[in-house]
């Protein structure tokens, strides 16, 4: 089992998956874009209260699932790298900070775009929104934590043990519109239960979820190719690989 | 089936063009840029490696 995940995470192995997988994301990237927002924007009728402006949920949703989702996928890869050493572990949570920091602020600006029409503010500080600037936070803080420490392995098991204090957020963004009364409405796709929203409208935004999880898998896939070649520049396998492209 | 007759009215969508398509529009711009360092990146890292190689 140990050497199994051992093998697995060995650089040279996941630059050549990572390879592997980079087109099929970017097609399926194209594909779900193409349908998620010729759908979104002209096919998915007008909502009956916020009239054409609630098409922005269509970009706002998936930023606000992707920013939990890619911490998530962060706070495993720490994990991984604090248990087994993996190097590859500790070069996918390097990457993720940005990108996740990235949709995070996707969300919050979106959000406070759709607010302001739909609310009649920009910014309240509800329990949701707050939770989510919080994390905003703690996707930066991490980022800087990396850049302030020089040893590499030390600035790695730091960050490490910072993301996974910063897990304890992830439920609370998510269950923050059911233990507080906030403005924000409540949990609509992700819930027990029939999701409260009609298909015409979920099937777009369904679309650009597949679309916006896409361009992460790309993203991350890409950046992890370039992240192995920086920090194996030393191996044989890197120096081999450049001297046939030679 | 389609939910605007015209272009005037889709980019107007119902009055609320400024909000929808500047949030749109950021997104675009944030995901491109991402593409772009990315690409950046690449093309640093490459150089460098051919350079030594060379």
């Amino acid at each position: 089992m140990w050497s199994f995940i051992h093998r697995l995470g060995s650089p040279k192995i996941c630059y050549r998956w990572a390879g592997y997988l980079l087109p099929i994301f970017f097609i399926s990237m194209l594909v779900f874009f193409s349908f998620g927002l010729f759908e979104g924007l002209d096919l998915a009728p007008p909502d009956y209260q916020q009239g054409q402006v609630y098409r922005i949920l269509f970009i706002h949703v998936p930023s606000a699932v992707l920013s939990l989702s890619i911490y998530a996928v962060m706070a495993l890869s720490a994990a991984f790298f604090l248990i087994w050493k993996l190097k590859v572990a500790d070069m996918v949570a390097e990457i993720c900070a940005p990108l996740g920091a990235l949709f995070t602020a996707l969300a919050l600006i979106t959000g406070a775009i759709w607010g302001k029409p739909t609310w009649g503010t920009w910014w309240i500080w509800d329990a949701r929104l707050t939770a989510e600037l919080i994390l905003l936070f703690i996707y930066l803080g991490i980022m800087v934590l990396r850049n302030a420490i020089p040893n590499q392995q030390y600035a790695a098991q730091a960050s490490a043990v910072f993301i996974l204090i910063g897990v304890v957020n992830l439920p609370i963004i998510h269950y923050s519109v059911d233990w507080w009364n906030t403005l924000h409405q409540g949990a609509t796709i992700l819930k027990w239960g029939k999701p409260s929203i009609s298909w015409s409208m979920l099937q777009p935004l369904l679309w650009m979820l597949g679309a916006f999880f896409t361009f992460f898998a790309w993203q991350l896939c890409w950046q992890l190719r370039l992240t192995i070649l920086f920090r194996e520049q030393q191996a044989t396998w890197v120096q081999a690989l450049f001297e046939e492209k030679k | 089936m389609t939910q605007f007759h015209d272009w005037q009215s889709f980019w107007q969508m119902g009055g609320y063009g400024f909000y929808v398509w500047s949030a749109y529009a950021l997104v675009f711009f944030f995901l491109s840029s991402t593409v772009l360092r990315t690409l950046n990146k690449a093309k640093k890292i490459k150089n460098k490696q051919v350079r030594k190689v060379l």
